[in-house]
């Protein structure tokens, strides 16, 4: 059975469901009509308000972001129309590709390496050991904690004259590193930094969907004769597969909208080698006095990683992983 | 059920009434937010001397905090701030800024308030005052003024067998002193140099380039003019200290880590200014001040006068901020701050009050700074523009002190990239 007749069939009951309740609807007399009104009241008031947030701080934003992108506005001045010159702009912008590919590079790391690290974390932890939810809070407590204060203490401990990680390399005879300071190396150290503040995220979700995993199919297999390696590529993969999609689309968009490690860490620098399309945006918008512009990188990106989820999601969705 | 809608409904119409209350209307003490990015002793100063004010001046209510950001970071803040309309009335501005944030119609316009007597506005000094004013508007009071000056560690100097600065000090000296202090084994290093690409990088290299007879951009403001032979003069010669001779800590911090290396008695020339005196104060250092070497005997720095800068909610709230502001920085109030923090002289008649010679004896080497404002004799580009330019630069700048560029090469690519900007019009 492939997914798109799933959700057809979904769509399908709900179409019928909702023709059921036309068809019974309209009766004679005022009193079913008075009914269906209470109902709307009743359910608009539960979802108003949500519905009105959402609204408020999502969408009116973004449209306001769109109308921005149009206008070289600096945030102090409404800003004049400019039509589409800053989406012309940005093609010979070179920090902009350069930003882009410094959030590449990120996703490239983070999302393949917190999959595989999440896992293989979770799988460990799901086991009966003494202590074992004290491991798990260790897996978690770097997602929780504040990116800022992270980010404060991986300066120091990156730090090229009195980091600890180069301190522990000079004892150990290798050549020391020039971490945050070297342009050919500072992205690399923030997206491992950003690895393991992120994956206890992953290990928490693939830790749920390994218990969901029936422990008879697992003695069934070894029963059977299937040895761990089978039985991970066999039973665990495929089981938790919907939920490595959503992880990867879950990674996929922390990773584009990486921002907060590079504020207290090296603020784009050295030579814009850490500046990542959204923080690009922020120094658009916030340090350069040009908000216009700023909201055009934004809806560039917000358009490119529109296309790539949906691309992902319909991938998925083929190979049959959503169910 | 049915009474909820209308009672949604009045909520949702009292919202915005609620957010814009408390403009003009009203009849008890006036409430000010003032947001100041101070940390450590500059900010216990100064909240102490708002709550004084509170205290004597019952019909004004100043709400002060940092807003949980420093001074650099104020601008992103207070932006932010304006287009959400949720900013304060009175926030602490560096002086660079003043041309993009003076258009803004949320600024105040305090032209009119600062003619009272008993602002004494001339009594300020003269380019503290230019920077609060922008094309005849004055939009806030002069916070602080400061230079450049060089912070040196008497102790580090005499142990590496170096001269302690002469007030004829030139560049060569200055990188002979840094090379002989340099000691990267001991972690102990000649001077540092931010690199995190912010107008921190920048800044320090315009006296140099200035000193050499450049400017920053041509006279009429259209075209960049760092990369002439004065700027690649004055970049190649930080980039001898820091490529050749190694003896330059590259900070990745806006100055943090240098201040902090510096009151380790780890850097033994710290290019920084009087805002630090306070904390070297604390940190128990003992510390010598010079003027920056010169060029042909011009010791030219540069300066940044920062103001506080008035938002406008009503007649009543601008009128208060100015009661306030006209008394923060009279000449008593910012003596006691001086004092406090070690900061210079905002106005002329301070030196003639009688608790100012104790002022000078605490800080060793204030002279040095009050007497160096003469040597601020030019200042940078007052233009929308400048922040972008200065990324521009400093992007050059570090990847020359990584080793990655030349100084022409890496000069001539910032200018390329300014004058794109600048010949766009507008100011």
């Amino acid at each position: 059975m492939s997914a798109p007749t799933a959700t057809g069939g979904r769509a399908g009951r709900r179409a019928d469901g909702t023709a059921s309740r036309t068809r019974g609807g309209p009766a004679p007399g005022g009193g079913p009509r008075r009914r269906r009104l209470a109902e709307h009241v009743a359910g608009w008031s539960f979802a108003g308000p949500s519905t009105l947030l959402v609204l408020g701080f999502s969408f009116l934003p973004m449209a306001w972001a769109l109308r921005l992108s149009f206008t070289d506005s600096d945030l102090m001045t409404g800003g004049q129309n400019v039509g589409l010159a800053n989406y012309r702009t940005l093609a010979e912008d070179p920090v902009f590709w350069t930003s882009l590919r410094n959030t590449l590079t990120l996703v490239a790391m983070y999302v393949p390496a917190s999959l595989v690290l999440g896992l293989l974390a979770a799988m460990l932890l799901n086991k009966p050991l003494r202590g074992i939810g004290f491991y798990r809070v260790c897996f978690l407590v770097p997602f929780v904690a504040s990116a800022a204060a992270e980010g404060l203490l991986m300066g120091y401990i990156f730090d090229r004259d009195f980091g600890v990680v180069n301190g522990a390399l000079s004892m150990a005879g290798l050549p020391t590193q020039g971490f945050l300071a070297d342009p050919g190396q500072a992205m690399y150290v923030l997206g491992a930094i950003f690895i393991w503040k992120q994956f206890g995220f992953n290990v928490i979700i693939y830790l749920a969907a390994l218990q969901e995993i029936p422990a008879e199919t697992m003695e069934a297999a070894a029963i059977d004769g299937a040895g761990p390696w089978a039985r991970f590529r066999h039973i665990v993969v495929p089981s938790v597969k919907p939920i490595t999609l959503f992880l990867a689309v879950w990674g996929l968009i922390d990773s584009l909208q990486f921002f907060d490690l590079i504020v207290t860490t090296t603020k784009g620098g050295p030579v814009n080698s850490t500046v990542t399309v959204v923080y690009y945006v922020w120094q658009l918008a916030f340090d350069m006095f040009t908000a216009g512009y700023g909201a055009a990188v934004a809806y560039t990106l917000f358009a490119a990683s529109l296309a790539v989820i949906v691309l992902a999601l319909a991938l998925g969705r083929r190979k049959g992983s959503l169910q | 059920m049915k009474k909820i809608v209308p009672l949604l409904a009045a909520l949702l119409l009292a919202v915005p009434a609620c957010s814009s209350g408390g403009d003009d209307a009203g009849t008890g003490p006036v409430e000010l937010v003032m947001w100041h990015g101070q940390e450590q002793a500059a900010a216990k100063s100064l909240e102490g001397l708002v709550d004084e004010f509170n205290r004597t001046h019952p019909g004004v209510r100043v709400k002060a905090s940092s807003a949980g950001v420093t001074a650099d970071a104020m601008l992103p803040k207070v932006t932010a701030a304006m287009a959400g309309s949720a900013y304060p009335d009175i926030a602490y501005m560096y002086g660079s800024w003043s041309a993009n944030i003076a258009r803004s119609p949320k600024v105040a316009d305090l032209t009119k308030l600062v003619t009272a007597p008993e602002v004494g506005w001339g009594d300020f000094w003269p380019n503290a005052t230019a920077t609060a004013t922008v094309k005849g508007k004055v939009i806030g009071f002069p916070a602080v003024v400061d230079n450049l000056v060089v912070l040196y560690n008497g102790k580090l100097l005499d142990k590496a067998g170096a001269p302690r600065p002469k007030s004829d000090w030139t560049w060569d000296d200055f990188r002979a002193t840094a090379a002989k202090v340099n000691d990267p084994k001991a972690k102990t290093y000649g001077t540092s140099w931010p690199i995190s690409g912010g107008e921190e990088t920048t800044w320090a290299l315009w006296p140099l380039l200035w000193q050499g007879g450049g400017t920053i951009l041509s006279p009429d403001g259209r075209k960049a003019a760092f990369n002439a032979p004065a700027g690649v003069q004055a970049l190649t010669r930080v980039q001898q200290m820091a490529v050749q001779d190694k003896s330059v800590y590259l900070d990745s911090t806006p100055g943090e880590k240098g201040q902090k290396l510096f009151e380790s008695g780890r850097l033994g020339l710290f290019l920084a200014g009087p805002w630090l005196l306070g904390d070297l104060k604390a940190a128990g250092l003992d510390y010598g001040v010079a003027m920056l070497p010169g060029t042909n005997g011009d010791h030219q720095t540069v300066s940044g006068p920062d103001s506080w800068v008035v938002l406008d909610h009503g007649k009543r709230r601008v009128k208060a901020s100015a009661e306030f502001l006209t008394w923060l920085t009279a000449p008593e109030q910012q003596l006691r701050f001086m004092n406090d923090t070690g900061s210079l002289p905002t106005r002329r008649s301070i030196s003639s009050l009688p608790g100012y010679a104790g002022y000078a004896r605490r800080y060793p080497g204030i002279e040095t700074i009050t007497e160096n404002l003469a040597n601020a004799k030019q200042i940078r580009p007052v233009s929308t523009k400048y922040a972008r330019v200065s990324a521009f630069v400093a992007e050059g700048i570090t990847s020359v002190l990584l080793g990655r560029a030349q100084p022409q090469q890496a000069l001539d690519a910032a200018a390329g990239k300014s004058d794109a900007i600048l010949k766009v019009p507008g100011e």
